[in-house]
């Protein structure tokens, strides 16, 4: 569970967001929309505890939260790091105290599951952005979260990939796990259960975003 | 050569050093910090000079000043955020002046030990901090080394995750300073920083994971030690200076062998591509 009461943030003489008030219960699926520069990634990032608000109260209680950035260090470098490598970055402090077998075992399920058996091997920063994308799923979901934070994740995507994902997505939310996906695009939210505008530091609920007759978007 | 007991002490230094350096250094490297050795050195070469003219003990001081440096790095990385190697050019300078200033009231053949490095004059007390900086520093690497390869692939993956990012950081940091500094004065100022930076080089030419890359980086490291100090003995060369040559000059080979690996791989290819096309 997420829940921003009367949340301002600014970074000095810019302010981001304008007390902002948002609550996403325990398995439910929130998707956030808005244009870039909107104070959405701020958002995120005060939501997942990597900024602090300027005021009011943040509260979390998920244990769990596997969080798919944007962009990883990975993407544009030539860190080394292989598909099997970072799929377990995934185990990593996730509270699921595992033997180096149990790991092992776990990582070649999820590579198998995701179609990344025969990359195993392959360093990360040679990969397609949609198998780069699989990887980064494949990580998240290595550790069952509690709490799934998606940031615009199909940069670089191709269609079958994005269809993937949005099944992924769709399959997790019946599970019962919460769900807080930003994206560019409506269609990916059509199960979402709420879905919020952030545009200029305010919050609204998308609804009424269309109800102002700014993005005429069929759901 | 191994019958002089000042070899059989320079050639477990040079191992050690070998193996502790590439284990810090290569997270400076993936972080883009790869310079901060470079500024951290001088840093250290100004500590000494503080410690030889104050009248102070030259190491503890330098490793002071190494750890302040990289502190005041960090603080200048944050504060010009997206001209983040401004910093480090800072310091680099600052310790330059430092030195320079305060060289000409220390003794010059002390301050030039520091200069080039003395590992053929090791003291018993620099042999136990060199050993105990090691352990330190290969149990940290393996006990933190999930830890520490998450935080290198994704910072803010990592914090959600509950990695304790900044804690981690801040003990990599202190341990490259001390490393710097003590390096410093074993294999000299002016080499430590290429330690820092080579065997990693080197080590990513193979093009492997992270875990392979750390172990080659550790294994080129202390090949070069040997081997440099081998050569140096025999050749009667600076020690320091030829390790750092042998570093360099096994960076050219991989990136020579990997030049010829792509090249057969893309005759192979053009190779295979015309059969089919004939087909």
């Amino acid at each position: 569970m997420i829940q921003f009461e009367h949340v301002s943030f600014s970074y000095p003489d810019t302010p981001v967001l304008n007390d902002v008030c948002f609550h996403l219960e325990e398995g439910q699926f929130v998707g956030i929309l808005g244009p870039n520069g909107g104070g959405k990634s701020t958002f995120l990032r005060l939501a997942l505890g990597l900024l602090k608000p300027s005021s009011g109260t943040i509260t979390r209680t998920d244990k769990k939260i596997s969080y798919i950035a944007q962009t990883t260090a990975i993407s544009d470098t030539s860190f080394p790091a292989t598909v099997e490598e970072v799929i377990a970055l995934g185990l990593v402090d996730s509270k699921i105290k595992l033997n180096f077998r149990e790991r092992k075992k776990k990582v070649k399920e999820i590579m198998e599951k995701a179609n990344l058996t025969p990359f195993r091997k392959r360093l990360v920063n040679e990969l397609s952005g949609g198998q780069l994308q699989r990887v980064k799923i494949a990580k998240a979901l290595i550790s069952e979260p509690s709490l799934l934070v998606l940031d615009e994740p199909d940069a670089g995507m191709d269609e079958q990939a994005h269809e993937n994902l949005v099944h992924i997505v769709h399959e997790l939310h019946e599970k019962k796990t919460s769900i807080l996906f930003v994206s560019h695009h409506p269609h990916d939210l059509e199960d979402a259960d709420a879905i919020y505008f952030i545009e200029q530091g305010q919050i609204m609920t998308y609804e009424a975003e269309l109800e102002r007759g700014h993005h005429h978007v069929n759901l | 050569m191994l019958t002089y007991k000042f070899m059989q002490i320079a050639f477990v230094v040079a191992i050690l050093l070998g193996i502790s350096i590439p284990l810090v250094g290569s997270s400076a490297v993936f972080k883009r910090l790869s310079s901060s050795g470079d500024a951290l050195a001088h840093s250290s070469l100004a500590g000494v000079a503080i410690g030889l003219a104050a009248g102070l003990n030259p190491l503890l001081i330098s490793i002071i000043t190494c750890i302040v440096s990289f502190f005041i790095i960090e603080l200048l990385r944050k504060k010009f955020n997206k001209y983040s190697e401004v910093g480090v050019a800072v310091v680099l300078s600052a310790a330059i002046g430092i030195a320079g200033i305060l060289s000409s009231f220390t003794s010059a053949s002390n301050f030039d030990s520091y200069l080039f490095g003395s590992i053929l004059l090791i003291s018993d007390t620099e042999l136990y901090i060199t050993i105990g900086l090691t352990v330190v520093i290969v149990l940290f690497s393996v006990i933190f080394y999930p830890q520490i390869f998450a935080m290198l692939y994704s910072v803010n993956e990592s914090k959600v995750s509950g990695i304790k990012v900044n804690l981690l950081t801040f003990v990599q940091d202190l341990l490259l300073s001390i490393t710097i500094a003590i390096g410093a004065k074993i294999v000299g100022s002016l080499v430590v920083s290429s330690l820092v930076v080579l065997p990693t080089a080197i080590a990513l030419q193979m093009k492997k994971g992270y875990k392979f890359t750390m172990i080659a980086s550790v294994l080129f490291s202390v090949g070069a030690m040997i081997s440099g100090l081998v050569i140096a003995y025999y050749a009667n060369l600076k020690p320091g200076a030829t390790i750092v040559t042998v570093s360099v000059a096994l960076l050219l080979l991989m990136i020579i062998y990997r030049g010829i690996l792509t090249m057969i791989n893309n005759h192979k290819l053009k190779q295979s591509e015309k059969i089919k096309s004939q087909e």
